[in-house]
């Protein structure tokens, strides 16, 4: 019976037993064994101080009221619930706006390797639809009233979105090309630019000449391009989405 | 040690309807123990006061969400959230640690205001509880919570694992890990510990 004892009262039961937390029977047990063995009554002694010493902790004075006023609510609407957001979310956030500066250099490359003798810089070149994709791909965590964080690097990322568009939509009118990218999901998106530039290669008359000339090379280039516009706005997108689940999570948490 | 602000149902109507003043009567009824808590889970009175008034402000931002009338649970799972937070901030911020935190402000200790222990007991009792206070902060955040929530705040094991979110037995085993590195530093001053534990033994009996 002893040896049963012994051996059967963990650490976690022994703190139980302090905190009145066992059940009748087990603490009846837990009483029995402490009669017999000295380490665990040991235990026992030392964590009955250990709550008594934190128990009776002294309490500060608060150092002034915290009442909440209605001045601060409006000052700062985002204030208290941005700090629940969790170390995930901007972190996901930060890795989905970098996934989509490499989906809009990627797709600027691509349409500039069609349409660089028209002088638009790569980023300017980027269809309109990236920018309002990136609003879809960061949709659902930029909706969060206060998702600050992620939705911090947007502005950056979307590099003056408004001319942009202007710009790259005077490129597909120039160049007669549909703007077909402009409302579709990324993935779709990634291959409507593709179509996008194949299109433009045809139609291009100034430009047309200087291009041809590496196009085999071009052919190799566009397939690395695609493929890497593909993988970061999927990127982009679970990143995203990623964001946007451990801010609601946390969110779900402080409640 | 324990007592509460009397909250009724109709308080708890209005605070739930978004009524400001309804709310500030439960801050002024918990605003101590809050700060407290902030400050024994953080280690440094400027981070408590940030961390009590932010946690006030996202409580009354989601007073709908006050279910039941276990209205101290709820209050304490905002600000435990909002001090878990800011400890993941210092985390990511390596330069200011726990012990620099609690350095770089007012370090004069917590006031001894007891007044069970006559005046010697009370000094060692102090003295005991600064140690204490000291290696509570040095505990992983995880089990510093719930001894914290246990020991000093008086919740059971089954509010714990509400407020934390986490099961009944996790509670126990973060509770029993967390006290048994807090029983290295009572052992490491026996001549402190020795009178305690008689003045324990004496109150108890």
């Amino acid at each position: 019976m002893f040896w049963r004892d012994r051996h059967e009262v963990s650490d976690d039961e022994l703190n139980a037993y302090v905190d009145s937390a066992l059940t009748e029977r087990r603490h009846t047990q837990v009483e029995a064994h402490l009669d017999l063995c000295d380490d665990c009554s040991t235990t026992v002694t030392e964590l009955r101080v250990l709550r008594t010493l934190m128990s009776e902790m002294p309490r500060e004075p608060v150092p002034r009221s915290f009442v909440v006023r209605q001045v601060d609510l409006d000052a700062s609407p985002a204030a208290a619930e941005s700090g629940l957001l969790g170390s995930l979310t901007p972190m996901l956030g930060g890795v989905a706006s970098v996934a989509l500066v490499a989906f809009l250099v990627l797709t600027g490359i691509s349409t500039s390797d069609s349409g660089g003798s028209d002088g638009g810089s790569p980023l300017e070149a980027t269809p309109a639809g990236q920018s309002d994709e990136f609003a879809g791909a960061e949709g659902e965590s930029a909706s969060g009233p206060t998702d600050e964080d992620t939705a911090a690097p947007a502005p950056a990322v979307g590099l003056s979105p408004t001319s942009d568009n202007e710009s790259s939509q005077q490129d597909s009118a120039g160049d007669g090309a549909e703007p077909p990218a402009e409302e579709e999901e990324p993935e779709r998106a990634a291959s409507g630019a593709g179509v996008a530039t194949g299109t433009a290669d045809s139609g291009e008359s100034t430009a047309g000449a200087e291009e041809q000339s590496g196009s085999a090379v071009d052919d190799n280039d566009e397939d690395a391009v695609r493929t890497g516009q593909i993988v970061a706005a999927i990127v982009a997108v679970v990143a995203g989405a990623g964001a946007f689940f451990f801010w609601w999570r946390r969110r779900q948490a402080a409640i | 040690m324990s007592e509460q602000p009397e909250i009724d149902d109709a308080l708890l109507d209005r605070i739930r309807g978004g009524d400001l003043d309804a709310f500030n009567t439960l801050v002024l009824g918990f605003q101590e123990r809050i700060y407290n808590h902030c400050l024994r889970m953080l280690g440094s009175r400027p981070a408590a006061e940030d961390a009590t008034q932010e946690a006030f402000t996202a409580a009354f931002k989601n007073a709908r969400s006050l279910r039941g009338s276990n209205v101290r649970s709820w209050i304490y799972r905002i600000a435990s959230n909002t001090c878990i937070d800011e400890l993941r901030r210092r985390q990511r911020r390596p330069a200011v640690s726990l012990d620099a935190a609690d350095q770089d402000d007012d370090t004069r200790p917590l006031d001894v205001a007891d007044d069970k222990p006559g005046p010697e007991g009370r000094a060692l009792q102090g003295e005991l509880q600064e140690s204490l206070r000291e290696e509570l902060l040095r505990l992983p955040d995880d089990q510093r919570l719930a001894v914290t929530l246990c020991d000093v705040e008086g919740f059971q094991y089954e509010e714990i694992a509400e407020v934390l979110k986490i099961s009944v037995g996790t509670v126990k085993s973060r509770i029993s890990r967390g006290r048994s590195r807090l029983r290295e530093a009572i052992r490491a001053r026996p001549e402190l510990f020795g009178d305690v534990a008689r003045h324990t033994s004496e109150s108890d009996s």
